[in-house]
């Protein structure tokens, strides 16, 4: 028969693999080399011993990559800006046309902004528009600081994308924009399955926001019902980028999180921890859908959800 | 206090009712929407997330806001000449202030009268609300 490759992975060694094939070689932890076929099949299902070659096997691979460590994978990713609008009903905010999703804005959220919502997810209320529209995350265009359309394309849940036709409102939505105060889930349904961070393992989220200046917007990243890190609230420095982290302890149930605070993550030094966003239960053994909310203070404020992205780095 | 989780079609009208009637009762409310699942839930009371929001905001900000609650400009000024040099300077040329900064809190000590705790939190509170750009 021909020789197999196997590689010995069950502890740090050396161990000898007399009793499974009466033979004298010794291993140590990562060793590989091929050996008979028969004598193969022994030592692999003492579960002490992988197939070297079958990396197309799953348990396989992530032996491999745990065994390399600290290699992270992007476990989500939102690439299109989510926004919160500012809206206050009357006389400032967002304000419809009138010509089907055309829309305007009484000031800049920020100068020069718009050149990175030349597409994005608006969120909008029940009924905006003065029509009987449902609530959601809405595809738009904006023109210049101050316009843009509005499409009836919509946002849910999964890998944000690009509508490539987005569709026109059939009807003229005009009036003032009430805009929501509540939290508002944005980028969603991204799983983490469970047990791919180990008892020791990372998860980093790489954040870019933006906003105007006027009142408070906060932005909470959740594994499923739970806040795993807080980002606010963000005040008169609105457009910034974060690098913010959920770091297991020794265990799949205990995390310890960034700093809450505005800005947060790396770099950022306090003299106070906020228990409950600062440190996290959640079971990271089983799947966990990642999610991000935005949130606004009030209705004259405005938040942006530029980019997002979670990467995961397994720890044993 | 109640975590109540609203669906269907009148689901965000059912919600501001209720989130309205807790803050009505002096309760503290928090309304969480997600679009996703079509539910809205509305956290009130005990169970409503406690944030601190840890406002960190501009000199002119505190300044005004303090003005707002009655607290004059003539007494910073008082307060900050009791605080070390160092901090002194700090006050003189920063424009940022973060209410977790020790100046922050001996500012407040200082203060004649001393605003409580919560009365200073509420301070800066209220002073990131402050819109720089439209005064």
């Amino acid at each position: 028969m021909a020789d197999k490759r196997v590689k010995y992975t069950y502890d740090d060694g050396p161990f000898s693999e007399v009793a499974i094939t009466g033979k004298q070689t010794s291993w140590r932890k990562n060793d590989s080399a091929f050996v008979p076929e028969a004598d193969a099949a022994l030592l692999i299902s003492s579960g002490k011993f992988v197939d070297g070659n079958d990396f197309g096997s799953n348990d396989v691979h992530k032996q491999a990559h745990r065994e390399i460590g600290g290699v992270p994978r992007q476990v989500a990713v939102s690439g299109i800006p989510f926004v919160i609008p500012p809206g206050d009903g009357s006389a400032n905010g967002l304000q419809f046309t009138g010509s089907a999703g055309a829309f305007t804005l009484s000031a800049a959220i920020l100068s020069n902004l718009w050149n990175a919502l030349k597409g994005c997810w608006v969120y909008m209320p029940e009924n905006f528009g003065g029509s009987a529209n449902p609530a959601g995350w809405y595809w738009a265009v904006f023109s210049s600081d101050t316009a843009g359309i509005l499409y009836t394309d919509t946002y849910t849940s999964g890998k944000p994308i690009r509508p490539a036709s987005p569709t026109a409102f059939p009807t003229n939505l005009s009036g003032w924009l009430t805009t929501n105060t509540s939290e508002i889930t944005g980028p969603t349904g991204f799983v983490l399955p469970g047990g791919s961070m180990g008892k020791s393992g990372c998860l980093k989220t790489h954040l870019r926001t933006v906003g105007n200046v006027t009142a408070n917007k906060t932005f909470r990243l959740y594994a499923g019902a739970t806040v795993i890190s807080l980002v606010g609230s963000i005040t008169t420095s609105p457009n910034f980028e974060a690098l913010i982290s959920t770091r297991n302890q020794g265990s799949e149930s205990l995390q310890c999180n960034s700093r809450q605070a505005a800005p947060t993550g790396v770099g950022i030094a306090g003299t106070s921890f906020t228990a409950g966003t600062e440190n996290s239960s959640v079971d990271t053994s089983v799947d966990q859908t990642l999610s991000i909310s935005l949130q606004i203070s009030t209705t004259s404020a405005c938040a942006v959800l530029l980019h997002a992205d979670i990467t995961c780095t397994y720890g044993a | 206090m109640a975590k109540l989780i609203f669906t269907g079609p009148t689901r965000e009208a059912d919600a501001e009712a209720a989130r309205a009637a807790a803050v009505l009762a002096g309760e503290a409310a928090h309304v969480h929407v997600i679009p996703a699942e079509k539910t809205i839930y509305v956290y009130t009371g005990a169970d409503a997330p406690v944030f601190d929001p840890r406002p960190t905001i501009s000199k002119w900000q505190l300044v005004q806001a303090c003005a707002d609650a009655g607290i004059t400009e003539a007494q910073l000024e008082a307060s900050v000449a009791l605080l070390t040099a160092k901090r002194q300077r700090f006050w003189k040329h920063s424009q940022v202030i973060d209410r977790d900064n020790p100046f922050s809190s001996n500012l407040r000590k200082n203060l004649v009268p001393v605003p409580t705790p919560a009365a200073w939190n509420a301070i800066f509170l209220a002073a990131a609300a402050l819109d720089p750009t439209t005064v």
